[in-house]
């Protein structure tokens, strides 16, 4: 029902690895939620796009500045730094 | 200018990325300011740590509808965030917070010198990402940019060439700057321009295959980048050649644009509404208070100073390129019965004071406006020549000195008709040889006796009675 | 019929504590009050018991924290000055709620080694009251699970029965609490996570309307969903924890706070208050559940309340809706673990060449998530991906919006709606995967409240005959939480409570054997 291609580009996109065996076991679960979206089928789209729980916000924040955070903190949890950058390997 | 041939015309849009200059970003309460030491305008809403949540800036909303009113925009009183999902070691979140659905502002449009409308198919608002800096193999990441809010300004594929391109965004960055709400500077990033691209034969009415060129620095790049491009694409399409759907960036060594490397170009952005943020409701009020804020902008000044000051075209659009020259210009010329010598006198030996555009926008008067107002009202009453005058303002430019210091008492009395007299007869005693030759019906010879006259009354004779007394004396 | 009367008749000569309450907080401060012992000392015998338990239900104790805590509370008792609602009392706080300088790792490998430089909201407000931290709780890895046995730590057993799960994914909140590891805990539902342990686990569990507490702090799993709320052994200990943190937040523009107290609103009348029986809720249910769930409509009755049957048709699809959503919203929320400013550093590859930061990415991200976080991932990215995302996430949300309406609705007619909290009671631990049915049917009764946005509250009803408990579930109006803890406070006064779990910590502090308070 997912094809492989489809499938790699989940893949691709989540920014996952996944064995073949667990495609299998997933497919599954996508089935049952392709038989829910038939079951949606008939639901018109017209209006559908105000956010349900987004109540708002009467207040919006005001632009002043605040804090800042010592940069140590900052990226005191990075594997990698340097000189006050976050480091990662180039790939272009 | 590349020549076109004429069966293929150009049809492009621009997208366009303002930075804005509100004091913090705009998610979160950390300064927007340019520069600074790597990852020092950091927070964890910014840096997107676990558990993080934004908080709308008011000041970016505001910007926002400001831009959308100066440009004719609608205000959407319902607009929301939307989320933009991708992966890029400069994004955070491995989202952008942006909106897709339900931009702030849609169908405006900028006016051109020649009459034409340029669409602006929207303006949205959304956050800018941090600054990757390549050295080798390694990558160093910045995050101080991640969150400055930027408004993004999208136009119809109404713009026919590269100098059409450039005098949109030269009207574009002059609008918002007049709105003091981006300073919209190409150089430092502050303004981004992206440019759609396609070519078509003259009298088709499909589209052809655009192209889209980025990360252009300048103006001159921009314009360089689409003539180069719009002859690529003319060539390929004459050899039946079709154009690929890509992104390119200009190489400025080779004048070439060339395929741009590491950007997804099928990432599929997978947008849904931002749960985080409360969608964005103005209210009528809301949208004429701004409306009512806004400043006279420049087309306005322009239509102003041409229609109902008699200013030339050319002065016009010099003194209404910078809110604050143009103010000053306002200013120093309220209540004089002609705008004309406030005109020349800032355009000439004020403007050569602050020869750079920086210190035109910028305009700190070197002479406050009253003082030339002072100074224009005298001229006009006919108390100081114009000579004079121009000898005053210099005296003012060069110490800082009020007007009412810089001349002395005789200076500003008329110069009494026997003055006068003596004055034009010291002239043509003293220069006998001009005299004859004037006699003789060399009539320019008369000039030299005028500015003999100019010389000794220190410029106080008026210039026209001088020489018909010249004239009559040397009858 | 089952004998629900209490373990512990034999009672100390303070009447005060009712045979059949299980408050804790006040109890607790009134032994400090009256120095009965030192809060030092009660650090002490709750940290010991929760190093020699083995539920498992504390992923990291903070005894510098608690003592610190403790040291406090005890200055201020010394010098008489009043104390904090939940000053010096026990918490487990589940791990996914940030805390500056405490590690804090949502039970997954990916953030294993990570530290917050922030603290929650929710958590930073208790701090101010100087609570007692005693550890951080065991949960399913990024809340995903409902038995806590997705943990990267090994999941926690129920007290109750042999073996059996005390849910998820705030298993280990609620196996402290039941357990006597801990007086109070916080946990965090998204789709039953709170309700759903506290309803194996026999304890009260209040995930609060949408938008009453902050989740500046909260690991986010799914935004529009996720809540944190109490998980405690009784109605008044929620209600008090609910007062503290539920608060409006500048940095959570979702949330308004709470509109009245909770602990000022128990006692009042009952009389004249309609309560629905929620029929497509007990669809699937076993029948001790049903029954004993119906019964406590009867005892609402006693208390005045008016009970009839209400339907909301589209209940049943309240599954789909939410698996939908909230897989789309954690597909996107996860998509920030990638181990460049903090989390796992993938191990080191064999080809140099391939290592550029997508395949750094990549690897740090498959070896960081477990199976379920990486499934529910993908399920979020498919229904969210181009082509389907009109199909499925759009259409998903005109479903939620109309099962919401429906539920407003039936709330128009009633004042809540009861139904229970899970269909079945807490199954064995290790059945997850084999049995897909009845972990499927785990959050049936749960996730509507979440689509809605709804307060919704779990209580103990009764025990099965395997002595495992029975959750009993009122949802009500937006912001009418403190009704429904009243209707729970007043059950309870009515109602002998269920036992105490066999393996109840026994704990001495000072001297004083606080298991006969309760304690």
């Amino acid at each position: 029902m997912i094809t492989p291609e489809e499938w790699n580009r989940l893949l691709v996109l989540a920014k996952l690895e996944l064995p073949e065996e667990e495609r299998l076991s997933l497919q599954a679960d996508l089935e049952a939620m392709v038989a829910f979206a038939q079951k949606m089928e008939n639901i018109s789209l017209e209006k559908s796009d105000e956010i349900l729980l987004g109540r708002s916000s009467d207040t919006l924040r005001e632009d002043a500045l605040g804090p800042s955070l010592n940069r140590s903190r900052i990226l005191q949890n990075a594997p990698e730094t340097e000189e006050g950058f976050f480091l990662t390997k180039g790939n272009f | 200018m590349a020549h076109m041939a004429c069966d293929y015309e150009m049809i492009a849009g621009l997208e366009t990325h303002a930075e804005l200059s509100t004091e913090t970003k705009i998610f979160c309460s950390c300064s927007t300011a340019f520069g600074g030491e790597p990852n020092t305008h950091c927070c964890p809403v910014c840096m997107g740590m676990p558990g993080v949540l934004p908080s709308l800036n008011r000041r970016v909303v505001e910007f926002a509808v400001l831009a959308g009113l100066a440009t004719n925009c609608k205000v959407n009183l319902y607009s929301r965030m939307d989320r933009k999902n991708y992966c890029y070691p400069d994004l955070p979140k491995a989202y952008q917070i942006t909106q897709f659905d339900f931009p702030i502002c849609e169908n405006g449009w900028i006016q051109l010198q020649n009459g034409r409308k340029i669409r602006i198919r929207r303006i949205h608002i959304e956050e800018d990402a941090g600054k990757l800096l390549r050295e080798g193999n390694t990558i160093h990441i910045d995050y101080n940019r991640c969150g400055v809010p930027l408004i993004e300004i999208v136009t119809e594929p109404d713009i026919c060439s590269p100098e059409e391109a450039r005098e949109y965004v030269e009207e574009l960055q002059k609008t918002l700057r007049y709105l003091g709400i981006s300073d919209c500077r190409m150089q430092e990033g502050s303004l981004r321009c992206d440019v759609n691209l396609s070519m078509r034969r003259k009298g088709e009415s499909a589209l052809g295959q655009r192209t889209e060129i980025k990360n252009m620095n300048s103006l001159s790049n921009m314009v360089k980048a689409m003539e180069y491009e719009a002859g690529r694409q003319k060539s390929l399409l004459e050899k039946g050649i079709p154009v690929r759907r890509e992104t390119l960036r200009f190489e400025v060594s080779s004048g070439r644009t060339e395929p741009m490397r590491g950007k997804e170009e099928l990432d599929d952005y997978r947008y849904f509404p931002e749960p985080d943020v409360p969608p964005i409701l103005l209210t009528e009020y809301e949208v004429e208070t701004l409306r009512e804020s806004l400043p006279e902008l420049p087309g306005e000044k322009y239509r102003r100073y041409t229609e109902e000051m008699g200013i030339s075209e050319a002065d016009a659009r010099l003194l209404s390129k910078y809110r604050s020259v143009a103010e000053y210009f306002e200013e120093a010329s309220r209540d004089c019965k002609s705008a004309k010598n406030a005109a020349n006198w800032i355009l000439g030996p004020i403007f050569a004071r602050i020869p750079t555009e920086a210190e035109k926008e910028n305009f700190s008067p070197p002479v406050p406006a009253e003082q030339l107002r002072e100074l224009l009202l005298l001229h006009e009453k006919g108390s100081v020549s114009t000579n004079m005058a121009k000898r005053i303002l210099e005296k003012m430019l060069d110490t800082g000195r009020p007007c009412s210091e810089c001349i002395s008492r005789e200076e500003l009395l008329p110069l009494s008709a026997d003055a006068l007299q003596k004055a034009c007869r010291e002239a043509i005693e003293n220069l006998p040889q001009a005299a004859e030759d004037y006699k003789k019906g060399k009539t320019k010879a008369l000039k030299a006796l005028l500015g003999a006259v100019m010389r000794s009354t220190k410029g106080r004779a008026p210039a026209g009675e001088a020489e018909a007394l010249l004239q009559k004396l040397l009858q | 019929m089952t004998d629900f009367s209490q373990t512990h008749e034999q009672e100390s000569a303070t009447a005060a504590f009712p045979s059949h309450r299980r408050d804790r907080i006040l109890p607790l401060q009134r032994l400090l009050l009256r120095k009965e012992c030192s809060c030092h000392e009660l650090a002490e015998a709750y940290l010991a018991a929760a190093e020699s338990s083995s539920l498992n239900a504390y992923v990291l104790l903070t005894p510098k924290e608690a003592f610190e805590a403790a040291a406090r509370t005890d200055r201020h008792i010394r010098a008489g000055e009043p104390l904090s609602p939940l000053e010096g009392i026990p918490l487990a706080l589940k791990d996914n709620i940030s805390t500056d300088g405490i590690p804090t790792t949502c039970c997954s490998t990916m953030l294993e080694k990570y530290t917050p430089i922030y603290d929650a909201t929710a958590w930073k407000l208790l701090k101010e009251q100087n609570t007692l931290l005693l550890g951080k709780a065991n949960m399913d890895e990024f809340a995903m699970g409902s038995t806590c046995e997705t943990s990267s730590f090994g999941g926690a057993l129920n007290p109750y029965g042999e073996n059996r799960v005390p849910g998820g994914s705030s298993g280990g909140s609620a196996a402290a609490v039941a357990a006597g590891l801990a007086a109070y805990s916080l946990g965090t539902d998204t789709g039953g996570s709170i309700r759903q342990p506290a309803s194996f686990c026999g304890l009260v569990g209040l995930k609060p309307t949408y938008g009453a507490v902050s989740r500046y702090g909260l690991i986010a799993h799914a935004s529009s969903f996720d809540q944190i709320g109490p998980i405690t052994a009784s109605a008044m200990d929620a209600a008090i924890v609910l007062d503290a943190i539920a608060k409006p937040d500048p940095m959570d523009p979702t949330c308004t706070g709470s509109r009245n107290s909770a602990v000022k609103q128990l006692g009042a009348s009952l009389k004249g208050k309609r309560i629905g029986i929620l029929q497509e809720g007990f669809q699937g249910s076993r029948e001790k559940i049903r029954e004993t769930v119906l019964k406590t409509a009867h005892t609402f009755e006693e208390l005045g309340a008016v009970v009839e049957e209400c339907s909301v048709p589209l209940l049943p699809e309240s599954l789909q809706i939410y698996y939908v959503l909230a897989c789309a919203e954690a597909s996107s929320n996860l998509g920030r673990y990638d181990g460049i400013r903090y989390g796992h550093t993938p191990s080191a590859i064999q080809n140099a060449e391939d290592d550029g930061w997508r395949e750094r990415i990549l690897r740090a991200r498959s070896e960081g998530f477990g199976r379920e976080v990486k499934r529910r991932i993908l399920l979020g990215t498919f229904v969210l991906s181009a082509g389907y995302y009109d199909a499925f996430y759009r259409k998903a949300q005109v479903l939620r919006r109309a099962l919401s309406q429906e539920l407003h609705a039936a709330l128009e007619d009633f004042d809540c709606l009861l139904l229970p909290t899970t269909a079945t009671a807490a199954f064995p631990a290790g059945t997850l995967g084999s049995d897909a049915v009845e972990n499927f049917e785990a959050d049936f009764c749960t996730v509507a409240a979440n689509c809605a946005g709804l307060p919704a509250l779990s209580f103990p009803c009764g025990m099965t005959a395997e002595g495992l408990p029975i959750g009993a579930q009122l949802v009500g109006r937006p912001f009418e939480d403190p009704f429904l803890l009243n209707l729970v406070w007043q059950y309870e006064e009515a109602v002998p409570s269920i036992p105490e779990p066999a393996g109840f910590a026994e704990k001495t502090a000072g001297g004083v054997v606080l298991g006969t308070y309760g304690l």
